[in-house]
Parts: C-alpha cells; structure tokens; sequence
C-alpha cells in the first residue's frame, strides 16, 4: 500500500516535471543534432503579428520580434552580449570599444558604455536618454538595446517615438546571409528615426520611403497620413506568402566586419588593398569559429581572462590558448624558441601577434563604430575625430601588456567632490556659443580639431561658473589634464582620473609566427628606442599650445621608464654575456675532461696492480 | 615544490654546520666564551684580506675568489629570496643585477676552477678517507671491524687525540674542500649552461620550462655544496 503510494507520487511528479522543461520551448530554440541549417521560407509579420501578403494596399514593415519570435524565444536572445550592455546585472568583463559622443565645435570627445568600464561614463551619467542614445549610436547598432527601452522623458522620444517604433533587434544583420543585405540601409533607417523599418529597409527585398525624424511635430498618427511608405518586391513571396530568407547559423565575417572594421589611417584609401588580413580569416575560418554563443546569445569574447569574468565553460576553451595549446581545429602549437617564460606572465599573446607592427609614432586608426565607416550615398561622413591612436602598448586589468586602441577624452563638465561629471555638448553651445566661436564660419584646424586657446577655456570656465554653479565646480578635460579656474581667477591645469586617456584592446588583426613581435631579435622590442615601450602616443588635444605633446607608451605599462630603458640597454651586452658564459663552460668543461681523464689513468693503474 | 625543497636543504645544511661547530671543534681553543667568539670572528675577517706574503698571482687567485664570494652570495640572496621568501622569480632591477653577477660569477668560477683544479686533485693520502665516506655512505662493514670512524675509534685515530685535533680537522676538512670543490665544478656546467642556452632560439617554451628547473635545482645543490665548501675553507684556516 505504502510503496504504490509513493510510486503514484515519483510518476506524478515526473508527469509534473517533464512537461515543464519542454514548456516554453519554441521550435528553433532547440537542436535536434543535425547539422544542416533549416531552410528559413515562412510568412513575415508585422508589429501585430498580423502576416503580411504580397498584395497588400499598404504594406508594413515586419517585425521581427514576431517574425522570428516564431520560432525563436526572442527574450531569450535579447540578453545576449551585443543588446545586454543597458542591463546592469551584466558582467562588464574587460573593457571593450565605447561608444563615443563627438562634437568638434564644442571640443567634446565623451566614451560612452553602460557597461561601466572604467574611464567610460554610462548614457544616463551625461544626460542621454534612450532616444538620444539612438539618435548618435543607432547606425551601428544591431538593434535592441536601448532600441527596445521606452523613453518617457525626453520631448522627442515623446512625440516621435510611438511612430519610430521600437529598434527591435535586426536578426538580418547578423544571419541573413543574402548578399543584398544592406547595412548601410539599416543605418539609414536608423539616421531617418525608421527605427521599426530597419529591418524591412535594409533586407534587400524591399524599400522604405520617408523619414519619421522629417516628420512635424505636431504629427499625429491617429489623424495624419503617415509619409512613410514600404514596397516589397512581390516576387519574392510565394503563393501561400511565404518569403524565403537566406539565414545562416553562422554569419559570414562580412556580417561582422561592419560594426568591428577598423581603418589603417596611413593606409586609408588607395592602399587598403595591402593589409594583411587576419590570420585566422586567411586560413579559412570565420568570426563566429572562435565567438561562438548558444541560444542565449551570450557570445564568448575570447580574451585570455574571460574565464575569470564568465562563468562559460567556452570562456576558456575558445580563447587563443584554448586552441593553441591543444592544437584544437589543428592550430598550430607555438614553439617560441628563445623566448623567456617571463614573457608569457608579463603580456598577453596579442601584445606579439595582434594589430599594426608597433612604430616610433603611433599611428592612428578609424573604427567603424566611433567613425561611422561604410554608410554610403546621402548620408556618407569622413570622420577625423575622434583621434584613435593604436597599437598603444598598455598593461591591461589582468596585469598583462596588452596592444590597445586608445583616445583621449575631451569634454566640458562639472566637478563635485573630485567627481567629473561631463556636460552635453547642447549645453556648453548654448552658454558659450560666442567665446568658442562657434557662429564664425571657419575651416581652420588644428591636428583636426577646432583650435582652442587657453584664454578661451578660461572664458568658458567663468560662464559656465556663472550659471549653476551649484551643480559643481566648472571645469575643462582633455590631452590628459583638467583644467580649472583657481581662486584667484587663473587658469590651472592638473592632472586627474577624469583626464585619463580610454583604452581598450586590439585583439584582431592576428599576424602569424613569422610576423610576431621578436620573431626577428629580441630588440624588436628590448632596444633602447623599441617601440613597444619607448614608442610616442601623441596625446590629442584641441589646445593649441599642447599641440605637440607626446607620451612614451612605458608611461601606460606601470613599469619604471628608467628600468625600461637601462634593461633594453643591457642588450647591448647580452651577447658578450652569451660569448662569455660559453667560453667559461668551455674552460670549466676542459678542465674536467682533462682531471676526469687524470683520475682514470690512477683507476686503471689501481686495477693493473690487481693482475 | 621548490620553495620547500630549498628551505629544507638550507635547513639540513645550516643545522649540519652548527652541530659540526659544536660537535667538532676545530681547535682546542675554539670555545663558545664570548672572548673565543669575538676571536674568531676577527680571524674570520682577516681571511678576507691579502696577506703580505701573497706573491702576484696569489693576490689574483685571492681577489677572484674573493669576487666569486661576492657574486655568490648576491646570486644566492637576491635569487633564493625571491624564489623562497616571496614566492616568485625574480624580476625588475634584481633580474639585471642577477644576470650582471651571473657572468662576472661565471668568469671567476672558470678562472677558479683552471687554479685550483690541481691543488684539489685527489691523491694517494686520500684514500682512506674516502674509504670511510663509501662505507659511510653504503653503511658497509669489513667482516670482523668495526667501520673506521675516525672521532669514535679513538684506537684507530691516535693522531686525533685532545691536542692534536687540528690535524684531523685539517685532513678530513681539505678532504672534504676537494669533494666540494669538484662538485662545485660539476655543478657550474648545468647552471651557467641552462641559462646561456635558454637564451639562444633553439629551445621552445617546453625546454625553456626544463631549463628553468634545471637551473634553479643546480643553483639550489651548487649554493648548498658551496657553503660547505666555504665552511671547510674556514674551518681547516682556522684550525691551522
């Protein structure tokens, strides 16, 4: 009686149990093993969910939060790593690329990340809303993100954004593998404030006329005509409106390469054709080979201490001693011959095999994300500023050298209680428009940036004290000092945690063996101008009279510059060390062959004696 | 591992040498009295000075060994401290001052060892101990004896008796300076050997670990052998 009931109860309960693991559970959100990727024709859907047919009078743009979502658990996939950086509940990991607020008329260079990386500061900190966010960053964003977060305080977001719609995460972006995927048409979306039409835009089978960001503001939806129009191309839907997309599971590096290029200043243009490409791309594989993710979108970063920040078993596995300690996927085991186990504790694999060969003046680089590279026709930029300089030798928070990309903020702010806190560029424009001259046409640069004198600073200062002032103490950030106005009305600069140039690292280009730091001599690095510790950075500044100014990348490393310099020095001696080393073996080595062979003859004597 | 292994070989051999001193006195007025302590520490100094009546390359013989002393004793505190008390290589400015005392040291224990090699060659006056140190050591006994033991025997050692104790300090203490000095000698090969070659690109980071270990194992029995060889040195000085 008593065993049946507890039979009853374990089968109950597993009744219970099982269900529920598979509850919830959409048909893509699992793999039943076989390899091949599901071939992806299925109706679309708008933001209802209501299926769009070819011969609709007046088509909207698919969502597809319901389009994939199908399929897919969407909630799921938007706490991966490229739409988690708003959630504060996420591990920040290493610091990464910031967003970067520009604006060359006011002087201002602010990194941007929620992710609370160190020298960054989050969008809410300076007074970016969720619509502003995405009215600076959306061109290279993959949606999601902010795109999805409801904005009740700024007026725009107001008034525009039940029309703009939400940015829902653009899974095309990524994993329609159809050539004519164009993301230089989802950040075109992006610029017009389309943001539900991205997407549809940007899929390569339908166009998008109109702009919400053209719309009054007195628009209303409900009552006005909406101007913005969708047409699909009809044949791409079949009888039962179905379109078939092309997507892959694993996205080609051209998907990638969109967002993550980063521009050779010294080769931009003609002699792009002569860089190398990355190593591994070369040999065949692919982003997503090493940054692989599950469902959970949670991509695997691949730098060497991830495993200490993620709780992934891949965050071990997928970096580059995971593959090339083990030779896994046939990765060549490295030798390193001659090269002093203290190397491996002291730098990180890229510092030898990653980015640009370092060079007496870092050179600087453009990425697509801070320059907004590859949007084409009507909204093209060239960006000069930010000022990146790379390959920055830079001891890393692992305590590892480390190649980095590397900028240095500029920006007006209050400070309180040592805090900086920066100021939107709106504002300073406002206060100061006449001291920074900003209503005088000029074309004048100087290294790129608008000049800025020092009177001028002082001047700026004392308007910006003058008004709420019990914000904070007005103060002036950039080329690696803070200005300030003393009690006496002078202008000082000192130098402050603020002022800090961001970095953070270079993992790819990757060169190979014969192209690594050292593969020559040891004074690729250890000469006493090697560039990995006494290369120049110059640090960037609109300040005329610091126009110049430079720092060694020793500076960056925690390393004193005089021992830098008097180890590199020793070189010079290190073969004499070798020659007389060797020559001492050499003498020692002789004289025990010859007392060995001394103590021999009196053995054999002793032994004769024995006959 | 390591760090264990070298506080317990420093351990043993700073122990051995203290119940040595103790044990075996040197000399007859090599008392504990603290007049008898301050002598010998004079005369432990003179020792590192140059005698008048050294000719010109006594004086060089000297000022080498006086310099591989130094270098020894840079190498061993700035090597061992790192490796034993904190618990790490060494680095920064002590890695160069390592790397500059290993070369002048490697010269001095070369020049050292073409000297000397002839003064400590075995020789026929030997024998017998070195008989005593293999039984010792293989704890052999010849049918019917009792293994010679020069300090318990007091039958078969009658030039060790109260008053000639010098001697015998003198004979097993110059015995005991040859051993180690050819220890020494061996031992130098694979230290310098290990760190020249690593330096050369012919050993991947599989043999630059082996090396590593090579070294610092030889560093640890060469600095254990050369205090002994140093303690002999001035134990069979004083007793003279």
């Amino acid at each position: 009686m008593r065993k049946g009931l507890i039979v009853t109860a374990v089968c109950c309960g597993l009744v219970l149990v099982l269900p529920a693991h598979t509850v919830g559970k959409l048909l893509g959100d699992s793999d039943d093993g076989n390899r091949t990727t599901p071939v992806h024709l299925y109706p679309l859907y708008d933001k209802d969910g209501i299926m769009i047919r070819a011969n609709d009078e007046q088509p909207q743009p698919f969502s597809l939060r319901q389009t994939c979502g199908k399929c897919h658990t969407y909630k799921t996939i938007s706490g991966g790593w490229h739409f988690n950086s708003a959630d504060p509940n996420v591990p920040a990991g290493r610091p990464g690329e910031p967003w970067v607020l520009v604006d060359s008329e006011t002087r201002t260079v602010i990194p941007i990340s929620s992710r609370g990386w160190p020298g960054t500061f989050k969008p809410a900190e300076v007074g970016i809303t969720p619509w502003r966010f995405l009215k600076h960053f959306s061109t290279h964003m993959p949606g999601g993100d902010y795109g999805e977060i409801p904005d009740d305080k700024d007026m725009q977001a107001i008034l525009k954004g039940e029309v703009a719609g939400s940015y829902e995460i653009n899974c095309l972006t990524c994993h329609n593998a159809d050539r004519s995927q164009d993301q230089s048409d989802a950040a075109l979306q992006a610029v017009l404030q389309n943001y539900k039409w991205v997407p549809t835009g940007s899929c390569g089978f339908a166009e998008v006329k109109g702009a919400v960001a053209s719309l009054s503001e007195f628009f209303d939806p409900e009552l006005d005509e909406l101007p913005i129009t969708v047409s699909y191309d009809k044949s791409r839907f079949n009888q039962a409106n179905e379109v078939f997309i092309d997507i892959v599971r694993r996205p080609p590096a051209n998907r990638c390469y969109f967002c993550h290029s980063t521009q050779d200043i010294a080769r931009a243009g003609q002699l792009e054709w002569t860089r190398d490409e990355d190593v591994h791309l070369a040999a065949g594989l692919t982003c997503v080979d090493c940054h692989r993710h599950g469902l959970d979108h949670n991509i695997t970063r691949g730098y060497e201490s991830e495993a200490s920040d993620s709780t992934k078993p891949s965050a071990a596995t997928l970096s580059c001693e995971g593959c090339h300690m083990t030779g896994r996927l046939g990765a060549p085991v490295p030798k390193h011959p001659g090269i002093p186990l203290v190397h491996f504790e002291k730098l990180t694999c890229t510092a030898c095999h990653s980015g640009n060969w370092p060079e007496e003046k870092t050179g600087l680089v453009r990425t697509a994300r801070i320059h907004k590279l590859s949007l084409h026709d009507i909204h093209h930029v060239d960006l000069e500023l930010p000022h990146i300089a790379a390959p920055v030798f830079v001891k890393g928070q692992d305590g590892k050298i480390a190649p980095h990309k590397m900028l240095w903020p500029a920006f007006w702010g209050r400070m309180k209680d040592k805090t900086v806190t920066p100021l939107m560029p709106e504002v300073v424009r406002e206060a100061a428009v006449d001291v920074l001259e900003l209503d005088v046409e000029s074309t004048e640069t100087v290294n790129g940036w608008m000049p800025l004198k020092l009177a001028q600073i002082t001047e700026v200062l004392k308007v910006l004290k003058e008004q709420q002032a019990e914000q904070g103490e007005a103060v002036y950030v950039c080329g690696g000092k803070l200005y300030r106005i003393t009690e006496g009305g002078k202008l000082e600069a000192s130098e402050h945690e603020a002022a800090r140039p961001y970095s953070w690292a270079i993992a790819h280009d990757v060169r190979p063996a014969a192209q690594s730091l050292g593969v020559r001599r040891c004074e690729d690095c250890h000469s006493a101008d090697g560039p990995l510790f006494f290369g120049e950075v110059a640090v960037d500044s609109p300040v005329v009279s610091e126009r110049d100014s430079v720092k060694k990348m020793v500076e960056f490393q925690d390393i004193d510059a005089f021992y830098a310099w008097a180890f590199a020095f020793s070189f010079i001696f290190r073969p004499w060390l070798k020659v007389v080393a060797l020559g001492s073996c050499g003498l020692i080595g002789v004289v025990l062959l010859l007392y060995g062979l001394k103590a021999l003859t009196c053995v054999v004597k002793v032994l004769a004696k024995g006959d | 591992m390591f760090r264990t292994i070298s506080i317990i070989g420093f351990v043993v051999i700073f122990v051995g040498i203290a119940v040595c001193c103790i044990a075996f006195p040197c000399c007859k007025e090599c008392g504990w009295r603290p007049g008898q302590i301050l002598r010998r520490l004079v005369h432990l100094f003179t020792l590192l000075l140059l005698e008048q009546k050294l000719s010109l390359l006594g004086v060089f013989k000297k000022l080498v060994y006086l310099l591989a002393l130094l270098c020894f004793c840079v190498l061993a505190v700035n090597g061992f401290f790192a490796a034993v008390v904190l618990g790490k290589s060494v680095s920064g400015y002590w890695i160069m001052l390592q790397t500059t005392a290993g070369g002048v040291f490697a010269v001095c224990v070369a020049i050292l060892t073409v000297m000397w090699a002839r003064r400590h060659r075995f020789n026929e006056g030997d024998w017998p101990g070195l008989q005593r140190i293999l039984e010792r050591i293989t704890l052999a006994k010849r049918a019917g004896e009792e293994p010679l033991n020069p300090v318990r025997n007091s039958a078969r050692r009658p030039k060790l008796e109260k008053g000639r104790i010098s001697n015998g300090v003198n004979r097993s203490g110059r015995l005991g300076q040859k051993i180690t000095f050819w220890l020494l000698v061996v031992l130098a090969l694979p230290l310098i050997l290990s760190m020249v070659s690593s330096m050369f690109t012919l050993f991947g980071t599989h043999w630059q670990e082996l090396l590593l270990e090579v070294h610092r194992y030889s560093a640890l029995l060469f600095a254990l052998v050369a205090i002994v060889h140093i303690y002999l040195v001035i134990r069979v000085r004083m007793s003279e």
